[in-house]
Protein backbone atom coordinates (compact mmCIF):
# COMPACT_ATOMS: atom_id res chain seq x y z
CA UNK A 1 0.00 0.00 0.00
CA UNK A 2 1.83 3.55 -1.09
CA UNK A 3 1.36 6.14 0.46
CA UNK A 4 3.31 9.29 1.14
CA UNK A 5 1.96 12.61 3.70
CA UNK A 6 -1.50 12.01 4.12
CA UNK A 7 -3.98 14.32 3.49
CA UNK A 8 -5.35 15.89 6.66
CA UNK A 9 -2.88 16.14 9.90
CA UNK A 10 -6.02 16.58 12.20
CA UNK A 11 -8.25 13.49 10.83
CA UNK A 12 -4.80 11.46 11.09
CA UNK A 13 -3.91 12.80 14.99
CA UNK A 14 -7.95 11.90 15.61
CA UNK A 15 -7.02 8.21 14.25
CA UNK A 16 -3.90 7.96 15.85
CA UNK A 17 -4.97 8.90 19.21
CA UNK A 18 -8.12 6.07 18.62
CA UNK A 19 -5.41 3.42 17.92
CA UNK A 20 -3.62 4.56 21.06
CA UNK A 21 -6.83 4.06 23.07
CA UNK A 22 -7.67 0.96 22.10
CA UNK A 23 -3.74 0.22 22.79
CA UNK A 24 -3.71 1.25 26.43
CA UNK A 25 -7.08 -0.87 26.58
CA UNK A 26 -6.09 -4.27 24.97
CA UNK A 27 -2.94 -4.30 26.10
CA UNK A 28 -3.36 -2.87 29.70
CA UNK A 29 -7.48 -4.33 30.71
CA UNK A 30 -5.98 -7.56 29.37
CA UNK A 31 -3.37 -7.75 31.59
CA UNK A 32 -5.82 -6.43 34.35
CA UNK A 33 -8.65 -8.81 33.54
CA UNK A 34 -5.72 -11.92 33.93
CA UNK A 35 -4.89 -10.24 37.09
CA UNK A 36 -8.29 -10.00 38.62
CA UNK A 37 -10.76 -11.29 36.58
CA UNK A 38 -12.13 -13.27 39.94
CA UNK A 39 -12.64 -10.14 41.45
CA UNK A 40 -14.14 -8.11 38.63
CA UNK A 41 -16.29 -11.21 37.45
CA UNK A 42 -17.58 -11.30 41.40
CA UNK A 43 -18.19 -7.32 41.37
CA UNK A 44 -20.14 -7.86 38.09
CA UNK A 45 -21.86 -10.76 38.55
CA UNK A 46 -20.36 -12.49 35.49
CA UNK A 47 -19.36 -16.37 35.68
CA UNK A 48 -16.06 -17.55 36.34
CA UNK A 49 -15.17 -18.99 32.84
CA UNK A 50 -15.36 -22.93 32.25
CA UNK A 51 -12.50 -23.14 29.47
CA UNK A 52 -9.71 -20.63 31.36
CA UNK A 53 -7.39 -21.85 28.45
CA UNK A 54 -9.52 -20.53 25.86
CA UNK A 55 -10.33 -17.36 28.45
CA UNK A 56 -6.44 -16.87 28.48
CA UNK A 57 -5.88 -17.00 25.11
CA UNK A 58 -8.63 -14.53 24.20
CA UNK A 59 -7.14 -12.24 26.77
CA UNK A 60 -3.20 -12.89 24.90
CA UNK A 61 -4.85 -12.65 21.19
CA UNK A 62 -6.54 -9.20 22.28
CA UNK A 63 -3.01 -8.17 24.31
CA UNK A 64 -1.43 -9.17 20.85
CA UNK A 65 -3.79 -6.80 18.63
CA UNK A 66 -3.39 -3.94 21.35
CA UNK A 67 0.31 -4.08 20.70
CA UNK A 68 -0.55 -4.18 17.15
CA UNK A 69 -2.77 -0.82 17.71
CA UNK A 70 0.64 0.86 19.68
CA UNK A 71 3.07 -0.06 16.32
CA UNK A 72 -0.14 2.12 14.07
CA UNK A 73 -0.33 4.46 16.47
CA UNK A 74 3.69 4.80 16.47
CA UNK A 75 3.81 4.72 12.57
CA UNK A 76 0.46 4.72 10.89
CA UNK A 77 2.25 4.78 7.24
CA UNK A 78 4.43 2.35 7.57
CA UNK A 79 2.21 -0.10 8.95
CA UNK A 80 -1.06 0.25 7.38
CA UNK A 81 -0.67 -3.65 6.94
CA UNK A 82 -0.85 -3.99 10.66
CA UNK A 83 -4.48 -2.00 10.36
CA UNK A 84 -5.81 -4.42 7.65
CA UNK A 85 -4.63 -6.94 10.39
CA UNK A 86 -6.31 -5.66 13.32
CA UNK A 87 -9.56 -4.27 11.23
CA UNK A 88 -10.37 -8.05 10.11
CA UNK A 89 -9.71 -9.41 13.94
CA UNK A 90 -11.64 -6.75 15.87
CA UNK A 91 -14.42 -7.70 13.47
CA UNK A 92 -14.25 -11.05 13.48
CA UNK A 93 -13.39 -10.63 17.49
CA UNK A 94 -17.22 -9.05 17.39
CA UNK A 95 -19.14 -10.86 15.76
CA UNK A 96 -18.45 -14.24 17.39
CA UNK A 97 -19.32 -12.16 20.64
CA UNK A 98 -22.16 -11.25 18.62
CA UNK A 99 -23.06 -14.33 18.17
CA UNK A 100 -22.66 -16.10 21.39
CA UNK A 101 -24.37 -13.25 23.31
CA UNK A 102 -27.46 -13.75 21.06
CA UNK A 103 -27.12 -17.32 20.58
CA UNK A 104 -25.30 -18.78 23.39
CA UNK A 105 -26.53 -16.75 26.52
CA UNK A 106 -23.42 -14.67 26.88
CA UNK A 107 -23.01 -12.27 29.60
CA UNK A 108 -23.44 -8.64 29.14
CA UNK A 109 -20.11 -8.17 30.11
CA UNK A 110 -18.43 -9.59 26.90
CA UNK A 111 -20.98 -7.61 25.06
CA UNK A 112 -19.03 -4.61 25.97
CA UNK A 113 -15.81 -5.93 24.14
CA UNK A 114 -17.68 -6.82 21.23
CA UNK A 115 -19.63 -3.57 20.59
CA UNK A 116 -16.10 -1.60 21.32
CA UNK A 117 -14.03 -3.87 18.70
CA UNK A 118 -17.01 -3.36 16.04
CA UNK A 119 -16.98 0.19 16.91
CA UNK A 120 -12.95 -0.19 16.06
CA UNK A 121 -12.76 -2.49 13.23
CA UNK A 122 -14.96 0.55 11.34
CA UNK A 123 -12.13 3.11 12.68
CA UNK A 124 -9.49 0.82 11.24
CA UNK A 125 -11.26 0.86 8.06
CA UNK A 126 -12.03 4.34 8.12
CA UNK A 127 -8.18 4.81 9.44
CA UNK A 128 -7.30 2.89 5.89
CA UNK A 129 -9.24 5.20 3.74
CA UNK A 130 -7.65 8.04 4.83
CA UNK A 131 -4.38 6.77 4.69
CA UNK A 132 -3.94 4.67 1.48
CA UNK A 133 -1.97 5.96 -1.81
CA UNK A 134 -2.37 9.37 0.21
CA UNK A 135 -0.08 10.24 -2.39
CA UNK A 136 -2.79 10.46 -4.85
CA UNK A 137 -4.00 13.47 -3.09
CA UNK A 138 -1.46 15.84 -4.17
CA UNK A 139 -2.50 15.53 -7.78
CA UNK A 140 -6.05 15.53 -6.95
CA UNK A 141 -5.63 18.88 -5.46
CA UNK A 142 -5.26 19.95 -9.11
CA UNK A 143 -1.26 20.31 -7.90
CA UNK A 144 1.74 20.09 -10.79
CA UNK A 145 4.32 18.35 -9.47
CA UNK A 146 8.26 19.17 -10.48
CA UNK A 147 9.29 17.67 -13.55
CA UNK A 148 12.48 15.41 -13.99
CA UNK A 149 15.87 17.87 -14.12
CA UNK A 150 16.31 17.22 -18.44
CA UNK A 151 16.83 19.02 -21.21
CA UNK A 152 13.15 20.21 -22.19
CA UNK A 153 12.48 19.32 -25.48
CA UNK A 154 8.86 20.91 -25.55
CA UNK A 155 7.29 17.90 -27.51
CA UNK A 156 4.74 15.24 -25.92
CA UNK A 157 2.86 12.54 -26.53
CA UNK A 158 -1.17 12.10 -25.84
CA UNK A 159 -1.27 8.45 -25.79
CA UNK A 160 -5.14 6.92 -25.32
CA UNK A 161 -7.76 4.87 -26.52
CA UNK A 162 -10.82 6.20 -27.01
CA UNK A 163 -14.13 3.52 -27.58
CA UNK A 164 -16.82 6.17 -27.79
CA UNK A 165 -15.29 9.57 -28.30
CA UNK A 166 -15.28 10.75 -24.75
CA UNK A 167 -11.39 10.09 -24.23
CA UNK A 168 -10.56 11.35 -27.59
CA UNK A 169 -12.57 14.53 -26.73
CA UNK A 170 -10.67 15.21 -23.49
CA UNK A 171 -7.22 14.91 -25.21
CA UNK A 172 -7.78 17.29 -27.75
CA UNK A 173 -8.48 19.76 -24.83
CA UNK A 174 -5.44 18.23 -23.36
CA UNK A 175 -3.68 18.95 -26.72
CA UNK A 176 -5.08 22.30 -26.78
CA UNK A 177 -3.64 23.89 -23.30
CA UNK A 178 -0.19 22.27 -24.22
CA UNK A 179 -0.25 24.08 -27.49
CA UNK A 180 -1.17 27.42 -26.01
CA UNK A 181 1.81 27.12 -24.08
CA UNK A 182 4.39 26.40 -27.17
CA UNK A 183 4.35 22.77 -26.97
CA UNK A 184 4.05 20.53 -30.41
CA UNK A 185 1.62 17.51 -29.71
CA UNK A 186 1.58 14.21 -31.21
CA UNK A 187 -1.64 12.01 -30.62
CA UNK A 188 -0.57 8.20 -30.66
CA UNK A 189 -4.49 6.36 -30.89
CA UNK A 190 -3.89 2.48 -29.14
CA UNK A 191 -5.70 -0.19 -30.99
CA UNK A 192 -6.09 -3.65 -29.75
CA UNK A 193 -5.40 -6.27 -32.29
CA UNK A 194 -8.81 -7.83 -30.98
CA UNK A 195 -11.21 -6.82 -32.88
CA UNK A 196 -13.64 -7.17 -30.01
CA UNK A 197 -13.15 -3.87 -28.24
CA UNK A 198 -14.65 -1.72 -30.95
CA UNK A 199 -18.10 0.38 -30.47
CA UNK A 200 -21.14 0.14 -31.43
CA UNK A 201 -21.12 -3.42 -29.94
CA UNK A 202 -23.41 -6.45 -29.74
CA UNK A 203 -25.12 -7.08 -26.45
CA UNK A 204 -22.73 -10.60 -27.04
CA UNK A 205 -19.46 -8.25 -27.24
CA UNK A 206 -20.57 -6.15 -24.39
CA UNK A 207 -21.20 -9.05 -21.81
CA UNK A 208 -17.42 -10.48 -23.14
CA UNK A 209 -15.91 -6.86 -22.61
CA UNK A 210 -17.82 -6.93 -19.37
CA UNK A 211 -16.47 -9.90 -17.82
CA UNK A 212 -13.24 -9.63 -19.10
CA UNK A 213 -12.72 -6.14 -17.44
CA UNK A 214 -14.17 -7.44 -14.49
CA UNK A 215 -11.73 -10.06 -14.11
CA UNK A 216 -9.08 -7.94 -15.56
CA UNK A 217 -8.24 -10.26 -19.21
CA UNK A 218 -5.94 -8.77 -20.81
CA UNK A 219 -5.22 -7.94 -24.53
CA UNK A 220 -2.45 -6.83 -26.30
CA UNK A 221 -2.40 -3.76 -28.58
CA UNK A 222 -0.38 -3.12 -31.99
CA UNK A 223 3.27 -1.87 -31.14
CA UNK A 224 2.80 1.81 -30.78
CA UNK A 225 5.92 2.18 -32.98
CA UNK A 226 7.71 4.98 -30.58
CA UNK A 227 11.44 4.19 -30.03
CA UNK A 228 12.98 4.14 -26.11
CA UNK A 229 15.37 7.80 -27.51
CA UNK A 230 11.85 9.20 -28.25
CA UNK A 231 11.78 13.67 -28.39
CA UNK A 232 8.94 14.04 -26.03
CA UNK A 233 9.68 15.35 -22.34
CA UNK A 234 6.27 14.42 -21.34
CA UNK A 235 3.41 11.49 -21.87
CA UNK A 236 0.17 11.97 -21.61
CA UNK A 237 -1.82 8.67 -21.12
CA UNK A 238 -5.58 8.83 -21.29
CA UNK A 239 -7.91 5.89 -19.68
CA UNK A 240 -11.57 5.61 -19.91
CA UNK A 241 -12.97 3.40 -16.52
CA UNK A 242 -14.02 0.10 -17.36
CA UNK A 243 -16.01 -1.66 -14.74
CA UNK A 244 -14.26 -0.03 -11.75
CA UNK A 245 -11.04 -0.51 -13.45
CA UNK A 246 -8.35 0.72 -16.66
CA UNK A 247 -9.72 -0.31 -19.60
CA UNK A 248 -7.84 -2.83 -21.49
CA UNK A 249 -6.06 -1.82 -24.40
CA UNK A 250 -4.74 1.42 -22.68
CA UNK A 251 -3.96 -1.29 -19.65
CA UNK A 252 -2.15 -3.46 -22.26
CA UNK A 253 0.37 -0.82 -23.23
CA UNK A 254 2.01 -1.40 -20.27
CA UNK A 255 1.81 -5.10 -20.07
CA UNK A 256 3.93 -5.38 -23.43
CA UNK A 257 7.57 -5.30 -21.63
CA UNK A 258 9.31 -3.40 -24.64
CA UNK A 259 6.40 -0.13 -23.97
CA UNK A 260 8.54 0.18 -20.71
CA UNK A 261 11.44 2.29 -22.27
CA UNK A 262 8.86 4.69 -23.29
CA UNK A 263 8.14 5.93 -20.06
CA UNK A 264 11.29 5.35 -17.79
CA UNK A 265 12.88 8.80 -17.08
CA UNK A 266 9.87 10.90 -18.53
CA UNK A 267 7.43 13.45 -16.74
CA UNK A 268 4.03 11.71 -17.38
CA UNK A 269 0.40 12.78 -16.58
CA UNK A 270 -3.02 11.25 -16.39
CA UNK A 271 -6.75 11.96 -17.57
CA UNK A 272 -8.82 9.79 -16.29
CA UNK A 273 -12.65 9.94 -17.98
CA UNK A 274 -15.48 7.78 -16.58
CA UNK A 275 -19.61 7.64 -15.52
CA UNK A 276 -18.97 8.58 -11.72
CA UNK A 277 -16.32 5.71 -10.35
CA UNK A 278 -12.07 7.27 -11.49
CA UNK A 279 -10.36 6.67 -8.52
CA UNK A 280 -9.19 2.92 -9.16
CA UNK A 281 -8.43 3.57 -12.61
CA UNK A 282 -6.25 6.48 -11.89
CA UNK A 283 -4.61 4.95 -9.45
CA UNK A 284 -3.71 2.03 -11.33
CA UNK A 285 -2.77 3.47 -14.40
CA UNK A 286 -0.46 6.03 -11.83
CA UNK A 287 1.28 2.61 -10.59
CA UNK A 288 1.94 1.28 -14.08
CA UNK A 289 3.47 4.96 -15.23
CA UNK A 290 5.71 4.80 -11.87
CA UNK A 291 6.23 0.85 -12.68
CA UNK A 292 7.75 2.17 -15.76
CA UNK A 293 10.10 4.95 -14.03
CA UNK A 294 7.66 7.59 -15.37
CA UNK A 295 7.53 10.54 -12.94
CA UNK A 296 3.91 11.45 -12.61
CA UNK A 297 3.52 15.02 -12.31
CA UNK A 298 -0.14 15.98 -12.73
CA UNK A 299 -3.61 13.78 -12.90
CA UNK A 300 -6.93 14.98 -13.51
CA UNK A 301 -10.08 13.08 -13.34
CA UNK A 302 -13.50 13.94 -15.26
CA UNK A 303 -16.88 12.30 -14.67
CA UNK A 304 -19.93 12.45 -17.00
CA UNK A 305 -22.38 15.24 -16.32
CA UNK A 306 -25.96 14.34 -14.99
CA UNK A 307 -27.85 13.17 -11.91
CA UNK A 308 -27.08 9.72 -10.49
CA UNK A 309 -28.88 7.32 -11.19
CA UNK A 310 -30.18 8.67 -14.16
CA UNK A 311 -26.78 8.61 -15.00
CA UNK A 312 -25.97 5.09 -14.76
CA UNK A 313 -28.60 3.72 -16.41
CA UNK A 314 -27.94 6.45 -19.36
CA UNK A 315 -24.83 4.70 -19.91
CA UNK A 316 -25.90 1.41 -19.87
CA UNK A 317 -28.85 2.07 -22.61
CA UNK A 318 -26.16 4.11 -24.71
CA UNK A 319 -23.54 1.22 -24.48
CA UNK A 320 -26.54 -0.77 -25.49
CA UNK A 321 -28.09 1.89 -28.63
CA UNK A 322 -24.63 2.54 -29.45
CA UNK A 323 -25.39 6.23 -29.76
CA UNK A 324 -26.90 8.96 -27.79
CA UNK A 325 -30.38 10.37 -26.67
CA UNK A 326 -31.94 6.39 -27.93
CA UNK A 327 -34.65 5.73 -27.63
CA UNK A 328 -35.91 9.31 -27.67
CA UNK A 329 -39.39 8.68 -25.17
CA UNK A 330 -36.95 8.73 -22.53
CA UNK A 331 -36.00 12.19 -22.85
CA UNK A 332 -34.39 13.93 -20.51
CA UNK A 333 -34.17 11.12 -18.45
CA UNK A 334 -31.01 10.57 -20.61
CA UNK A 335 -27.77 12.01 -19.57
CA UNK A 336 -24.88 13.05 -21.72
CA UNK A 337 -22.51 10.36 -22.45
CA UNK A 338 -19.31 13.08 -22.80
CA UNK A 339 -17.92 15.28 -20.85
CA UNK A 340 -19.41 18.81 -20.44
CA UNK A 341 -17.78 21.89 -21.01
CA UNK A 342 -16.80 22.70 -17.64
CA UNK A 343 -14.69 19.35 -17.65
CA UNK A 344 -12.61 20.37 -21.32
CA UNK A 345 -11.82 23.66 -19.51
CA UNK A 346 -10.27 21.92 -17.32
CA UNK A 347 -8.67 19.79 -19.13
CA UNK A 348 -7.37 22.36 -21.39
CA UNK A 349 -6.17 24.62 -18.10
CA UNK A 350 -4.72 21.48 -17.16
CA UNK A 351 -2.65 20.90 -20.22
CA UNK A 352 -1.14 24.74 -20.51
CA UNK A 353 -0.14 23.93 -16.56
CA UNK A 354 1.45 20.89 -17.93
CA UNK A 355 3.39 22.92 -20.28
CA UNK A 356 4.33 25.36 -17.34
CA UNK A 357 5.59 22.51 -15.07
CA UNK A 358 8.69 23.60 -13.22
CA UNK A 359 11.55 20.84 -13.08
CA UNK A 360 14.07 20.08 -10.53
CA UNK A 361 12.78 16.20 -9.59
CA UNK A 362 16.03 14.44 -9.95
CA UNK A 363 14.88 11.32 -10.38
CA UNK A 364 11.54 9.32 -10.71
CA UNK A 365 9.68 8.52 -7.38
CA UNK A 366 10.64 4.75 -6.28
CA UNK A 367 7.90 2.12 -7.28
CA UNK A 368 5.72 1.39 -5.25
CA UNK A 369 4.49 -2.11 -6.85
CA UNK A 370 6.47 -4.17 -4.42
CA UNK A 371 3.84 -3.44 -1.85
CA UNK A 372 1.18 -1.97 -4.40
CA UNK B 1 -14.54 -40.93 6.58
CA UNK B 2 -18.10 -40.22 6.93
CA UNK B 3 -18.37 -40.44 10.54
CA UNK B 4 -15.96 -37.50 9.99
CA UNK B 5 -18.47 -35.56 7.98
CA UNK B 6 -21.29 -36.89 9.56
CA UNK B 7 -19.84 -34.68 12.84
CA UNK B 8 -19.41 -31.51 10.68
CA UNK B 9 -20.52 -28.16 12.96
CA UNK B 10 -23.06 -26.36 11.03
CA UNK B 11 -25.46 -25.39 13.95
CA UNK B 12 -23.82 -21.87 13.97
CA UNK B 13 -24.57 -21.24 10.14
CA UNK B 14 -28.52 -22.63 10.47
CA UNK B 15 -28.61 -20.26 13.05
CA UNK B 16 -27.39 -17.46 11.82
CA UNK B 17 -29.44 -18.00 8.79
CA UNK B 18 -32.50 -18.53 10.77
CA UNK B 19 -31.41 -14.86 12.38
CA UNK B 20 -31.41 -13.92 8.53
CA UNK B 21 -35.44 -14.82 8.56
CA UNK B 22 -35.60 -11.84 10.40
CA UNK B 23 -37.57 -13.19 13.30
CA UNK B 24 -40.00 -10.40 14.72
CA UNK B 25 -39.35 -11.55 18.41
CA UNK B 26 -34.98 -10.95 17.89
CA UNK B 27 -35.26 -8.35 15.01
CA UNK B 28 -32.55 -6.31 17.09
CA UNK B 29 -29.70 -8.55 16.73
CA UNK B 30 -30.81 -9.73 13.12
CA UNK B 31 -30.86 -5.91 12.01
CA UNK B 32 -27.04 -5.03 13.66
CA UNK B 33 -26.07 -8.30 11.97
CA UNK B 34 -27.37 -6.62 8.21
CA UNK B 35 -25.96 -3.48 9.31
CA UNK B 36 -22.40 -4.56 10.36
CA UNK B 37 -22.44 -5.94 6.75
CA UNK B 38 -23.35 -3.73 4.92
CA UNK B 39 -20.71 -1.06 6.71
CA UNK B 40 -18.06 -3.40 6.18
CA UNK B 41 -19.02 -4.25 2.23
CA UNK B 42 -18.99 -0.51 1.63
CA UNK B 43 -15.82 0.39 3.72
CA UNK B 44 -13.49 -2.15 2.63
CA UNK B 45 -14.69 -1.14 -1.04
CA UNK B 46 -13.74 2.06 -0.76
CA UNK B 47 -10.11 1.30 0.99
CA UNK B 48 -9.39 -1.49 -1.76
CA UNK B 49 -10.35 1.45 -4.80
CA UNK B 50 -6.66 2.71 -4.58
CA UNK B 51 -4.58 -0.09 -3.66
CA UNK B 52 -3.75 -3.08 -5.12
CA UNK B 53 -3.63 -2.16 -8.10
CA UNK B 54 -2.23 -5.31 -10.31
CA UNK B 55 -4.54 -7.58 -8.03
CA UNK B 56 -7.05 -9.49 -9.92
CA UNK B 57 -8.36 -10.57 -6.58
CA UNK B 58 -8.55 -7.13 -5.09
CA UNK B 59 -10.22 -5.72 -7.91
CA UNK B 60 -13.09 -8.71 -8.34
CA UNK B 61 -13.80 -7.85 -4.68
CA UNK B 62 -14.29 -4.11 -5.37
CA UNK B 63 -16.26 -5.14 -8.42
CA UNK B 64 -18.08 -7.50 -6.56
CA UNK B 65 -18.68 -5.03 -3.41
CA UNK B 66 -20.09 -2.38 -5.97
CA UNK B 67 -23.24 -3.30 -5.91
CA UNK B 68 -23.75 -7.59 -6.39
CA UNK B 69 -23.03 -8.57 -3.13
CA UNK B 70 -25.11 -6.32 -0.81
CA UNK B 71 -27.81 -6.63 -3.50
CA UNK B 72 -28.26 -10.20 -3.93
CA UNK B 73 -27.78 -10.99 -0.14
CA UNK B 74 -30.68 -8.04 1.03
CA UNK B 75 -32.49 -10.09 -1.56
CA UNK B 76 -32.23 -13.68 -0.88
CA UNK B 77 -32.77 -12.18 3.21
CA UNK B 78 -35.86 -10.75 2.12
CA UNK B 79 -36.94 -13.96 0.08
CA UNK B 80 -36.16 -16.20 2.92
CA UNK B 81 -37.77 -13.47 5.67
CA UNK B 82 -41.10 -13.45 3.70
CA UNK B 83 -41.24 -17.33 3.44
CA UNK B 84 -40.73 -18.09 6.92
CA UNK B 85 -42.79 -15.42 8.93
CA UNK B 86 -45.27 -15.02 6.06
CA UNK B 87 -47.00 -11.32 6.35
CA UNK B 88 -43.98 -9.36 7.11
CA UNK B 89 -42.87 -8.84 3.69
CA UNK B 90 -43.05 -5.16 3.53
CA UNK B 91 -42.31 -4.65 6.95
CA UNK B 92 -39.08 -6.48 5.42
CA UNK B 93 -39.09 -4.20 2.51
CA UNK B 94 -39.20 -0.96 4.72
CA UNK B 95 -35.86 -2.69 6.66
CA UNK B 96 -34.15 -3.22 3.41
CA UNK B 97 -34.76 0.26 2.15
CA UNK B 98 -33.18 2.09 5.80
CA UNK B 99 -30.26 -0.26 4.99
CA UNK B 100 -29.51 0.96 1.33
CA UNK B 101 -30.00 4.45 3.66
CA UNK B 102 -27.12 3.03 5.71
CA UNK B 103 -25.45 1.85 2.69
CA UNK B 104 -25.10 5.30 0.88
CA UNK B 105 -24.59 7.06 4.12
CA UNK B 106 -21.86 4.81 4.90
CA UNK B 107 -19.76 6.14 1.98
CA UNK B 108 -20.62 9.64 1.91
CA UNK B 109 -19.27 9.18 5.42
CA UNK B 110 -16.00 8.34 3.85
CA UNK B 111 -15.49 11.78 1.94
CA UNK B 112 -15.48 13.53 5.62
CA UNK B 113 -12.04 11.46 6.12
CA UNK B 114 -10.58 11.25 2.83
CA UNK B 115 -11.65 14.80 0.75
CA UNK B 116 -10.73 12.40 -2.98
CA UNK B 117 -12.49 9.65 -1.22
CA UNK B 118 -15.98 9.12 -4.59
CA UNK B 119 -18.36 8.17 -1.24
CA UNK B 120 -21.42 6.06 -2.29
CA UNK B 121 -21.81 5.28 -5.95
CA UNK B 122 -26.01 6.00 -6.09
CA UNK B 123 -25.69 4.77 -9.62
CA UNK B 124 -24.88 1.26 -9.21
CA UNK B 125 -26.25 0.87 -5.75
CA UNK B 126 -29.47 1.37 -7.89
CA UNK B 127 -28.51 -1.35 -10.13
CA UNK B 128 -28.68 -3.00 -7.03
CA UNK B 129 -31.95 -2.00 -5.82
CA UNK B 130 -33.38 -3.23 -8.97
CA UNK B 131 -32.41 -6.81 -7.56
CA UNK B 132 -32.97 -7.01 -4.09
CA UNK B 133 -36.41 -4.86 -4.36
CA UNK B 134 -38.07 -6.56 -6.67
CA UNK B 135 -37.61 -9.96 -5.40
CA UNK B 136 -38.20 -8.61 -2.27
CA UNK B 137 -41.78 -7.58 -3.67
CA UNK B 138 -42.28 -11.12 -5.33
CA UNK B 139 -41.71 -12.19 -1.87
CA UNK B 140 -43.71 -9.90 -0.15
CA UNK B 141 -46.98 -10.64 -2.31
CA UNK B 142 -46.57 -14.46 -2.98
CA UNK B 143 -46.15 -15.18 1.06
CA UNK B 144 -48.58 -12.79 2.14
Amino acid sequence: MPNTTPESSLTRKVFRYLCLLTALANAGGNVGILLFYRPIFGLLGVPLPRDLFSFFFVSGFSFTVGVMAFLIYRAPEKNLNLLVIAAVGKAIYSFFTFYFFYEEGLHWFYRVFGVWDGAFAVIFLLFIIHLASSDLDALNRGEILPGLERPPTRRALLLFHSLTGNGSGAMQRVEAGLVRQGYAVDQKHVESTEPLFHFPFSLGEFVRIMVRAIFRRPTTVKPLGIAADHPYDLIVVACQTWFIGMGAPTEAIFADPANRAIFAGRDAAVVTVCRGLWRRTQAMTIRHLEDCGANVVGARAHANPGWEPARTFSLFIFLGAGKEGTPRWLGRFLQPQHLDEAALTDLQRFGEGLARRTTGRASALPTPSAVA
Amino acid sequence: MDAFFSQMTVEPFQKLWALLALPPDRLLPALCLLAGFIIYCELVRIALAVVLTRSVLAHVTVCTLTFALQAITLAVVLLHAAATHPGRGFINLGIALGLYVLWYLTGQATRLIRPGSEGADLGFMAVGALITFPVGLVGAIVFL
